[in-house]
């Protein structure tokens, strides 16, 4: 009985939490289009997202790409199919890799650094200072965030897409010797419409999640400087669930519906 | 003018104020005292329409604030000015950005006529201009309720100043410093003030109206010989042994 009763009381915060980040989320979106807007605000949330990232972005994709390569080759020659290795390469970074990497490490980051700068902001009360001066906090706040994400997460995809396949080209060439006319022309063949869209489409729905769950968590913290670590947590595990269950759904759209083009 | 008409207000299950009514005439001051936690600030907030009652209504001048859409709400807090407890200053921006920051998000002026509104208002406050370029984190607690006080003057040329527990934390010379310029602001400004603080030697300091909220309640409305002769245990629990120094208490002057 106690059991069934946790599990009710689980489902009943979910739908409320769920109920919550919607209706906030709409906030959000509605606040992006109206006046006033803050350009200064929205060049650093750009900078600080994009720039700030660019490093761990590199890492991780030179390092997924040359195990990846490393791992597909030794497989391939074994079939003698080494001189598709730039084509798996190519669609497994583009459609998968190159967008859920980038996803979660700028989840881990970024949504960590929302959360608790908003969060810490609510528990000194800056917020309600925010609004007692007549300024709506969402927009001031939450709306150059979102928008940096939207920006600067395509980007830094497409940087660690480029290094993923950089990675995998010196491993290829100088590892696995396959020649880099072969790799490059195989890469090339699967730089298609569908590919590229699909690398595109995922990033910007994932900074959308990740610009909700972030800005959601911090301006809904309570309880102090305890209170922000959780949330900042909440945001960063959140978040990444997220991004996990949207890649697949986006690809099992995509697959469903556009096969034709990839 | 601001009216509480029955007020109630409740978090979940928890009931935080309890049919809470009040009138302030407009220019007058009134010190809301009570313990700690017991809804105090919580009218602060209402009164800003940073929380919505549960029921009642909270009219300022003539208008019921409950319910209003945000924008009207908006046009309403810019009568207002608040000093929250801290100061609640923005931990990124330097002081000077701080008490200039409701003039660069509202209004039209130049930079550099922001910059000599702020030291203005910083002279007032008693801060001077060496620390314009700091940032809150480098201020004590006095000089950053100063500040904040500095910020809600100049963001709104208010009508209505609030303050929550503006001199909790401080060395009695800051404290003394902080009460004699809400002082000094009431009698130049004219501007209705609500100061919320627990500082009952404090309050007394400050003006002679008074409302103590016990538990989410008014135990007590009036002034402050009725407040030393009522019988009320809450009143008398509370005063403690302030209740006979109350007549030897005098407000400060701003020096």
């Amino acid at each position: 009985m106690i059991f069934i009763q946790i599990i009710v009381g689980w489902i009943k915060r979910f739908a409320y939490e769920s109920q919550q980040l919607f209706f906030f989320s709409l906030k959000m979106l509605r606040s992006m289009a109206g006046r006033p807007i803050y350009p200064a605000e929205t060049f650093e949330q750009m900078y600080l997202i994009g720039v700030g990232s660019l490093f761990l972005i590199v890492l991780t994709g030179l390092s997924a790409g040359q195990g990846m390569t490393l791992q597909f080759s030794n497989e391939l020659a074994e079939f003698g199919s080494k001189n598709y290795l730039g084509r798996i390469m190519a669609i497994a970074i583009l459609r998968e890799l190159g967008p859920i990497l980038t996803g979660l490490m700028v989840a881990a980051r970024v949504a960590a650094g929302i959360t608790a700068e908003i969060g810490a902001m609510k528990s000194s009360n800056q917020i309600d200072a925010l609004t007692a001066f007549g300024i709506d906090p969402i927009r001031k706040l939450a709306a150059p965030r979102l928008i940096g994400l939207i920006v600067m997460l395509p980007v830094l995809t497409i940087i660690c897409d480029i290094i993923a396949i950089i990675g995998g080209w010196i491993i290829a060439v100088f590892i696995s010797h396959i020649t880099s006319t072969t790799y490059i022309t195989a890469v090339k063949n699967r730089l298609v419409f569908g590919n590229l869209f699909i690398g595109i489409v995922k990033p910007i729905v994932f900074s959308f999640i990740i610009g909700f769950i972030s800005c959601y968590k911090g301006f809904s913290s309570e309880g102090g400087t305890k209170g922000v670590g959780r949330a900042t947590t909440e945001s960063v595990m959140l978040s990444s669930i997220s991004i996990l269950i949207a890649n697949f759904i986006i690809t099992k759209v995509v697959y469903s519906f556009f096969r034709g083009y990839l | 003018m601001i009216e509480f008409r029955d007020v109630n207000y409740a978090i979940g299950d928890k009931q935080i104020l309890k049919h809470v009514s009040f009138r302030i005439p407009a220019g007058e001051p009134r010190i809301i005292v009570g313990h700690s936690g017991s809804g105090k600030s919580t009218i602060l907030r209402l009164i800003l329409g940073l929380a919505c009652p549960t029921s009642g209504e909270i009219i300022i001048d003539g208008q019921n604030i409950c319910g209003l859409e945000e924008k009207r709400l908006r046009e309403i807090r810019r009568q207002i000015g608040m000093v929250f407890q801290d100061g609640a200053l923005f931990d990124s921006m330097t002081v000077g950005e701080n008490v200039g920051y409701y003039l660069l998000e509202h209004t039209e002026m130049k930079l550099d006529e922001i910059e000599d509104n702020v030291r203005q208002m910083l002279g007032f406050v008693g801060i001077s201009d060496e620390y314009l370029d700091r940032l809150p984190d480098e201020l004590s607690g006095g000089m950053q309720r100063r500040v904040a006080i500095g910020r809600a003057l100049l963001s709104t040329n208010p009508k209505i100043m609030l303050y929550d527990e503006p001199t909790t934390g401080l060395d009695p010379q800051m404290t003394t410093n902080i009460i004699s310029l809400i002082n000094r602001l009431m009698e130049h400004r004219h501007v209705t003030s609500i100061i919320v603080t627990h500082q009952i030697a404090d309050a007394f300091k400050i003006g002679d109206r008074f409302i103590f909220i016990d538990a989410g309640e008014v135990a007590f409305d009036g002034d402050v010989n009725g407040l030393r002769d009522s019988k009320d245990p809450r009143v008398v629990e509370f005063l403690g042994p302030f209740r006979k120094s109350i007549a030897h208490v005098h407000k400060i002057d701003f020096v």
